[in-house]
């Protein structure tokens, strides 16, 4: 997968906004293995 | 998730029960929050997640690393007491309500999370920017790295503002927005994922929807963040005498449409149901089928009763 299609894919909705964008198209440019997480609360309904 | 999942990036969901503990999530009982932790995971995977390509990581198996404690310092030391403070929000807290020396730990055991679990990109919601700032700007400075951080919106709650139009003023706006956030204490202002779809109906169309507001209202939000990334097409049923069916291809278009007054909220609405009905299936679905998670549903509907 090219990188635009990538960055098309990290940046459609629900993303609202990406601070060091061009930093991660310099990594996926450079085919860096990147690690992303999410981290949630378990809580109740 | 699933889209950074698909551009090729590892995933790790972090089931922070620490945090719900310091948060207090379950009147602070840890054996329910992991019961919580097992239901979040069902839930994730119920929404297509693929179970072979994210990490779940529990903090019991990283915190007993006595490096992650260093870390938690390492960032301590670069925080104030009044910039924790002002971080809290991110607990889904006000300042006024860190009575306690744990809620100032929060945001520094967040930020040493990142660094502990080799994040790049940190993919949290908006509420979340200010550790993920902190960790930018601080994170090199303490020999660690600065991570990317991809925010991602939060869905406007389908209730009425408490106050309506908006007030103009940025700091009023901001606060009144923040307090109408889909909450699942308000069960009313948000769509469960195992909803029925006769909930989905009732809570849609009840929902807040003024004819031709396109800043806040919560049944475009939805239509933006989540029909538009499902269907190329979203179809709008509509009887003849009202103008015959409408379909669009963008958000944008139906946006517009919208604004000029050309699509009734009650149209919108309906179809907006039924695209959630529709998307919704296979998690409910999950959730009837899977004797695990069906029982985690079970004692999460239970824990809301005896709260």
């Amino acid at each position: 997968m090219d990188v635009e299609t990538r960055m098309e894919l990290i940046k459609r909705a629900p993303t609202e906004e990406i601070i060091g964008e061009e930093e991660l198209r310099q990594k996926l440019e450079n085919e860096e293995k990147l690690v992303a997480y999410n981290g949630f609360e378990p809580s109740g309904n | 998730m699933r889209d950074l999942i698909e551009a090729g990036i590892e995933f790790r969901v972090y089931l922070a029960s620490w945090h719900a503990w310091i948060n207090k999530k379950l009147g602070g009982n840890m054996d329910k929050i992991k019961e919580a932790a097992e239901h979040f995971k069902h839930a994730f995977i119920a929404c297509g997640i693929p179970k072979e390509k994210v990490r779940f990581i529990e903090p019991e198996e990283e915190y007993k690393e006595i490096s992650y404690w260093e870390k938690v310092l390492a960032v301590s030391k670069e925080l104030t007491i009044a910039r924790a403070l002002r971080t809290v929000e991110i607990m889904g807290r006000k300042q006024a309500d860190a009575l306690h020396v744990s809620d100032l730990i929060y945001t520094p055991m967040q930020v040493a999370d990142i660094f502990q679990f080799d994040i790049d990109i940190c993919q949290l919601g908006m509420d979340q920017r200010k550790a993920n700032v902190v960790a930018r700007e601080i994170g090199e400075k303490i020999g660690f790295w600065k991570p990317i951080c991809v925010h991602t919106h939060l869905l406007q709650g389908l209730a009425t503002p408490p106050i309506w139009p908006l007030p103009s003023d940025p700091t009023a706006q901001k606060e009144v927005l923040a307090s109408i956030k889909m909450s699942k204490s308000k069960p009313d202002t948000c769509i469960f994922i195992y909803d029925s779809p006769e909930e989905i109906k009732r809570k849609m169309s009840n929902a807040f929807c003024p004819a031709k507001e396109t800043k806040f209202n919560p049944v475009l939000d939805i239509a933006k963040n989540i029909v538009f990334r499902e269907k190329e097409v979203f179809e709008i049923k509509r009887a003849e005498r009202f103008g015959g069916d409408l379909q669009f291809e963008s958000y944008e278009s139906l946006e517009k449409a919208f604004a000029d007054g050309k699509l009734h909220p009650a149209d919108l609405k309906l179809a907006t149901a039924d695209v959630l009905i529709d998307v919704l299936t296979p998690v409910r679905e999950y959730f009837e089928k899977n004797e695990d998670a069906k029982w985690t549903l079970e004692m999460m509907n239970k824990f809301a009763i005896t709260r």
